[in-house]
């Protein structure tokens, strides 16, 4: 064999990944040239200097640093542009989207279980019905009022031989019914009752 | 069965104009009401719960059943002054409604007897059925509870000779009534209502009317396609369809007014469980609406609304409100929420409500 082919499977060699017979011719040449022994050591030397070499990772806070630099000005080359909104809002809609899928992939078999399953939708059926009925309905108030009263007002004002008529303003005795209003109000206001 | 009940209903009104002059006056007038067609304009001035309105209006009558009226214009309108004064708690409390109040008060100085645009195609455009009802116990209740007097008059009214029925009342604090009627056939021309003491609050009067078939039915003809009131909220009810409704008693007052009766009850269409009982004397009135409820829904608890008032009546916090002439007062006992409405004095309501609530407690 000669050095060169010899010199080009020196790092096969090495590593161990030559057949047998390979090994053993090399091995004998290697015996009587000095060329190739001195190659060989040089790899050696080689492969420990490589693999005592530690390659410094870049500090945490730059590299953090870097990642929003990057999006901050994708982002702001979208808003600037016409329809940069869309893309943005789509961009955001696609990142919730797979953080959602990544986020159920533990719990994907977890609503086919028949008793959880079954177990959640009355929880959720319950507490529906329970906020519809227990919920108080004020917002018709006004608007019903408006109802009772023309409806009262109709059947007086569209009859010639009724009367939508009071007393005079000035007997309208109205005054007694003030003294107990306020009396009441400061009543529940300060003291509670 | 029908045509036998009016038969019945007609003779015993043509019996007692022989009989009664004055009170044979109201029935004539009752019956023209049912069987004389006329159209006409005229102007109504009358006190409602946003103020006294003055309106000019089309009336197409063919019967009490089929009668017909739409606004043409409105010549005038005042509204109530909402008082300045108000409690502590009728305050804004948030800048949402402090926002709202300041938005009203703007648009009352920019147009102080004007009506929003909404409002006024909502309370004026149209054609309304009217809801003249003219029944013997109406009129029986009047005969009982109010003086009757017919007089000549000199007075024409839309080129028509009248006559003058006067109706004041045996008791105290009921209001008074004119009625000017066509002599030749008893039809109302005019009628002016006044207060106990004698203050005019509302009327109307024709200013043309024909009672010509053929003026009336080319008229018809004309209007016919766009008269398409709508359905009325309400319709009477009988108190035991009521109560099956219900599936428990009406609760209705142990204390009347003197002279008061219960005159119809009536459901309000859309509303399953809302009820109402008018009771009257004739020509005075109360509606007392019923709606069941459950504490949780009942509209008549915590602070009171603006405009309302609270105070203590036999342990129960009942409110109160005012609209123009009309005074409501509202309450719940035993989960039913009550709204009581009326002109009357609102001493006399409260004996009523007391009964309501004594009754129920």
């Amino acid at each position: 064999m000669n050095h060169k082919r010899i010199q080009k499977e020196l790092s096969a060699y090495l590593d161990d990944e030559l057949t047998l017979g390979m090994q053993a011719r090399i091995e004998a040449h290697l015996r009587f040239c000095g060329e190739c022994r001195e190659m060989l050591s040089a790899f050696q030397k080689n492969r420990r200097r490589l693999a005592a070499l530690v390659h410094p990772a870049p500090p945490i806070k730059d590299a953090v640093m870097t990642q929003l630099r990057t999006q901050t000005a994708t982002s702001h080359a979208d808003e600037f542009s016409r329809f940069g909104w869309i893309a943005a809002a789509f961009r955001r809609a696609t990142n919730g989207l797979t953080d959602c899928i990544k986020a159920s992939r533990g719990t994907k078999y977890w609503l086919f279980r028949p008793l959880t399953a079954s177990a959640t939708g009355i929880l959720t059926l319950g507490l529906l019905f329970g906020f519809l009925y227990l919920y108080p309905k004020n917002v018709p108030y006004e608007d019903t009022l408006d109802i009772y009263f023309g409806l009262h007002t109709e059947q007086l004002s569209e009859n010639p031989l009724k009367s939508n008529v009071g007393l005079p303003f000035s007997t309208v005795p109205v005054t007694t019914m003030d003294t107990g209003d306020d009396t009441e109000l400061f009543r529940e206001l300060y003291l509670g009752n | 069965m029908l045509k036998s009940l009016t038969f019945i209903y007609f003779f015993l009104l043509t019996l007692s104009y022989s009989l009664f002059a004055d009170t044979g006056t109201l029935y004539r007038i009752a019956k023209a009401e049912h069987e004389v067609a006329y159209v006409g304009v005229r102007l109504k001035t009358t006190s409602t719960a946003h103020g006294a309105l003055t309106v000019k209006e089309l009336v197409l009558h063919q019967s009490a059943a089929h009668s017909y009226k739409k606004v043409l214009d409105v010549v005038g309108e005042r509204k109530f002054d909402i008082p300045e004064h108000r409690h502590e708690e009728q305050r804004p409390k948030d800048k949402k409604e402090r926002r709202n109040i300041s938005r009203r008060n703007r648009s009352r100085k920019e147009n102080p007897n004007g009506d929003s645009r909404r409002n006024r195609s909502r309370r004026f455009e149209g054609w309304r059925a009217g809801r003249s009802q003219f029944s013997i116990k109406e009129i029986a209740l009047i005969v009982k509870n109010y003086h009757l007097e017919v007089q000549p008059s000199d007075e024409k009214i839309a080129d028509y000779e009248t006559e003058l029925l006067i109706i004041t009342p045996k008791l105290p604090n009921r209001p008074i009534k004119y009625i000017s009627f066509a002599r030749e056939n008893g039809v109302i021309l005019q009628v002016k209502d006044m207060d106990a003491a004698g203050t005019l609050r509302g009327m109307f009067a024709y200013t043309w009317i024909s009672f010509e078939s053929e003026t009336v039915k080319r008229k018809w003809e004309t209007y016919e396609k766009e008269i398409k009131p709508g359905p009325p909220r309400s319709q009477s009810i009988s108190l035991d369809e009521a109560e099956a409704k219900l599936k428990r008693e009406l609760v209705q007052p142990e204390y009347l007014p003197v002279g008061f009766q219960l005159q119809d009850i009536q459901r309000i269409k859309g509303k399953k469980a809302t009820f109402y009982l008018i009771y009257t004397d004739g020509l005075l009135g109360f509606s007392l609406f019923e709606t069941a409820t459950s504490p949780t829904r009942t509209r008549w608890r915590g602070e009171p609304r603006r405009g309302w008032r609270r105070i203590q009546l036999s342990g129960v916090p009942l409110y109160k409100h005012e609209r123009g002439p009309t005074h409501a007062f509202g309450w719940t006992v035993e989960n039913i929420d009550f709204l009581l409405l009326s002109e009357m004095p609102p001493d006399e309501m409260l004996k009523v409500i007391t009964s309501i609530i004594d009754m129920r407690k």
